[in-house]
This record gives C-alpha cells, structure tokens and sequence, in this order.
C-alpha cells in the first residue's frame, strides 16, 4: 500500500488509519463528529495527498481539456478552478475532476486517487501532452469558516479577495524557509476553504506549520470519516459510490458541469445528447430517513406500496445536522422532493422522503 | 494508541468483553478496540428480557457514523437486563465501553463455557496479530 508523504504525522497524532484508493490514509484522530463539526464551525486540515495530479500543457492545452472534460475551459479566466465530469464515448463517468487553469496552454486536473492510473491512461490516449505530476505534490485542504484567516496568516498574503474556485501561486512562510503553493480556494466539504497544493518534500513542514499557527483558530486533523460526512451534507458526489462508469453526469445531476454549446465537443457528448432526448430514467437525489436507522450504500429504495424504486450509494447519520440523510438512485416519478418513500434498511422498510440537494448550505444552517 | 484490556474480563474474537458473576449472570458489551474500530456510535439495538441468546450468534446491533455492526454474544444464555439507558445514550460505548456501556446480562447455563474465552493477556495478544 502506498503512503503519502505525511504517514509519519498521522502516526505521530495517534491516527487510526485505512486503506483507500490504495493509501494507507487517516481515517479518524480524535472522533469523527469532533472533526466533522471543527470544520463546520472553526477549521480543520485534511491529508489529500493520494490525490493525483495531472498536468496537460502545450499550445493544444485548451482544445484537449475541452475534448475531454465536460465543463467549457474557454470560458475560464487564468487562475480559475472547475468542476468537471470526464466521460467515455457511452457518457458514462471515468472521473470527476477539478481542473486549474494556469493559461490556455497548462492546467493541472486533480483526479481521484484509485482512477489516477485508468485516468491518465485515457487523457494520454487523447491529448497531445499530459504528465502525472501526482507524486511530486501533497495537497493539504483547509477547510472551515477560519481556514481564510488560517491560510493568510501562512502565506502572508491577504486572501480575501480571492474568490472560490480560484487560485493563486504563492509561498507559504515555514519556521525556518519557505515553500511554493498553489493556494485554491476549493474543498470537498460545503465549507469555505483552501485546497494547497506543496512540494512532496515540505509537506510535513507545511502540515506543522498549519497545525501550529491554526492552535489560535482551534484547528485540528481530520480523518476520511469526517471529510466523508462532510461532502455528504453538502450534497457532493463520491466517486465509486455515487457515481462510475454505470452512471452519465445527467443522471447524477451535473448538469452544471455539463457544457453542450462548445466549439469543441466533448467525449461522451454524442451520448449525453441521446439521452437528454430520450429521457432519464434514473437520478441521484437526496433523502433523509424519517423512521430509525440509516440507510447506507446498497440498499434498496422501495415505493410506499413496496415496489423496489431504487437504490442508495451513500448515507451516514450527519453530525451537523443530527439526521440520517442519504444519496440514491430513483426511477422515474419518485424523483420529486417530497414524496414518501422507504429504504430496506436490513430487512425492514423504514419510511424515508425525497429531499433536495444538498442537505446543507453554508450560512443558512438548515435542511434545505 | 495501544488498546485498554482490563484484566478481569473475558474476550471474544468478535471483540466482545464478558464479565461473570457468582450467580452465573454474566454482563457483556463491546471492547475499546472495537468502538475505536467504530467510530462515533449512534444507533444501538439489544434484545428484549427474556429472549434466548446463542453462543456466537448475533444478539443486536450497533451502528456508527460509519459503518453498521452486529454484536455477537460471547456465551449462550437467557436476557435478564437490558441497559436501556445506553441504547438512549449509545454514544457512551465510545466514552466507558467496559462500566457505562455495558449492553444486556445473561443468565448462562454452562459456565464451563466461561474458560473458553480469551483472558486479558490473551486478547492483547490476539489484537497485536490482527491489528498490525
């Protein structure tokens, strides 16, 4: 199992860890509400180094994106991250991505860390230069209502101008040096937040340095559970339960991401374009279970008579919102906010109801 | 973090702890490696007084943030007491697992039973192999 370049931190903290994507990576430090609320309410760090990254340059740079991500990068200005769905000649989902454009001739799109290898493969079969720059970058989120101040004070910088989903390249100021970051203002929370992406060799200095400066602001370490319940409240997608290579970006409502008018047209947009025609038949909505227990990835999703509607991909109990919500699959007519349904949660049909996405906003603190 | 093991309780492989009475009541719950191994527990279901528990076999269920569980009972037994307290309060399992969460007591019928579990020493043993 491979590690990434701040093993010996989680250790050092006591962190309980687990595979994913094949890292050996953080799943919890002090308790996965503890961490889940710390970034809904002060801030905490998150080791997102099993990221991989992917660099597409060259004066055919813009052309290549736009061939193979869903989302239009013409119309991104330089210093501009976003959100985009990379599809196969079916429509069907090989990734979701966050591209960085640099200029029109050099992005840097962050994959998902168990499609790195299946990822680049297929951007390498159609874009005339891409590198997997993965191993060379640690990336550290920081995410939470003080991750500006965090951040600002670390890079002595004043970052309040810089709007989400943009980026900057800057340094981050360490005890003894200083060290290159792209400093973005993404995350993968539904919180404000950085992304920083750092030399693989100063991620421990950064990781320490944010841990210790962020004492002030309260921060701590948080695991994959809490970054898990995290993206859940917000209503985004994981890849591999949510989404795959069974699902299009129109049933999983990326419609957002999803750019039909473009020059030149995506892969996968031939299919995405019949479907739309011909109707979907299955979307991925929200659902908050009204009786007791949680409905999880795998079970079933029936119809108040019993017939089976549908299933879930993802639901936990959210520590925010101190209910059991979930994401799933639904046919045709069940689709609607509000209509009763049940999920099979081990053997019993617990009544559950179809609400909208995402379960959480920022600043309204409600159920949505 | 090494796991905290009481010496005077009996363990399962399941990561159940056990504890007996003179009275062949014993009391039983889950382990700290297991509500670390847990996370934040939310939902938690144990039998009603009365029902017959099987040894090995599954006697209720915990649920976390994270993942669903079934509890497995170390002996076999009739339910005698049931801590309804902690299935209001499941998020005591991860604070006091071994005093506070204790889940149901069961009155066995072959304490000979009892000698079968690991002790202390050997559960420490048993959760440096499985956990490395």
């Amino acid at each position: 199992m491979k590690r990434t370049p701040l093993y010996d931190c989680h250790i050092r903290l006591g962190a309980q860890m687990t595979d994913f994507g094949g890292f050996e990576m953080p799943v919890r430090y002090s308790g996965d509400k503890v961490e889940h609320m710390a970034v809904r309410e002060k801030v905490g760090l998150f080791d997102v180094s099993h990221m991989g990254e992917i660099l597409i340059a060259g004066p055919l740079a813009e052309e290549d994106i736009n061939r193979l991500l869903t989302n239009d990068a013409t119309k991104m200005q330089n210093g501009q991250a976003f959100y985009a769905a990379m599809l196969n000649t079916e429509g069907k989902i090989i990734d979701d991505v966050v591209a960085c454009k640099f200029s029109a001739e050099k992005f840097l799109i962050c994959v998902n860390a168990s499609n790195r290898e299946k990822d680049f493969n297929w951007i390498r079969e159609n874009c005339s230069y891409a590198k997997d720059v993965s191993d060379d970058f640690a990336q550290i989120a920081v995410q939470g209502p003080r991750a500006l101040d965090l951040v600002a004070a670390l890079s002595q910088k004043e970052l309040g101008f810089l709007k989400r989903y943009h980026f900057v390249e800057g340094k981050l100021h360490l005890e003894l040096q200083t060290t290159d970051a792209i400093i973005a203002r993404t995350g993968y929370t539904g919180e404000d937040g950085f992304e920083l992406y750092v030399p693989a060799r100063d991620a421990a200095l950064v990781w320490e340095a944010l841990l210790k400066v962020g004492a002030l602001w309260g921060v701590i370490p948080c695991g994959l559970a809490a970054r898990d319940t995290l993206r859940l409240e917000a209503g985004m997608c994981l890849y591999g339960n949510d989404i795959d290579e069974d699902t299009t970006p129109l049933e999983a409502g990326l419609d957002f991401v999803v750019k039909l008018n473009k020059t030149i047209p995506f892969i996968g947009q031939d299919a995405l374009q019949k479907q739309k025609l011909n109707g979907i038949a299955k979307k991925l909505c929200g659902l908050r279970v009204i009786g007791k227990g949680i409905a999880r990835h795998g079970y079933s999703i029936h119809a108040k008579t019993g017939e089976r509607i549908g299933i879930v991909t993802s639901g936990t109990q959210t520590p925010y919102l101190n209910q059991a919500i979930a994401l799933g699959y639904v046919n045709g007519t069940f689709m609607h906010p509000g209509t009763e349904v049940a999920v099979d949660i081990r053997g019993q049909l617990i009544p559950a109801q179809i609400v909208p996405i995402p379960f959480y906003k920022k600043a309204t603190k409600e159920l949505s | 973090m090494t796991a905290h093991i009481p010496a005077h309780l009996k363990y399962t492989k399941e990561h159940e702890w056990a504890s007996a009475q003179d009275d062949n009541v014993v009391t039983i719950g889950i382990t700290h490696h297991a509500q670390q191994q847990l996370g934040d527990v939310v939902y938690l279901e144990l039998p009603e007084i009365g029902k017959t528990v099987e040894k090995d076999k599954i006697f209720g269920t915990v649920e976390s943030v994270k993942a669903v569980s079934d509890l497995f009972s170390p002996l076999a037994g009739v339910v005698v007491a049931v801590n309804e307290a902690l299935v209001n309060h499941p998020e005591d399992i991860n604070q006091d697992p071994y005093e506070k969460a204790w889940m149901i007591k069961i009155l066995i019928k072959q304490p000979e039973h009892l000698d079968e579990l690991m002790d202390s020493v050997a559960y420490a043993r048993y959760l440096g192999q499985h956990t490395k």
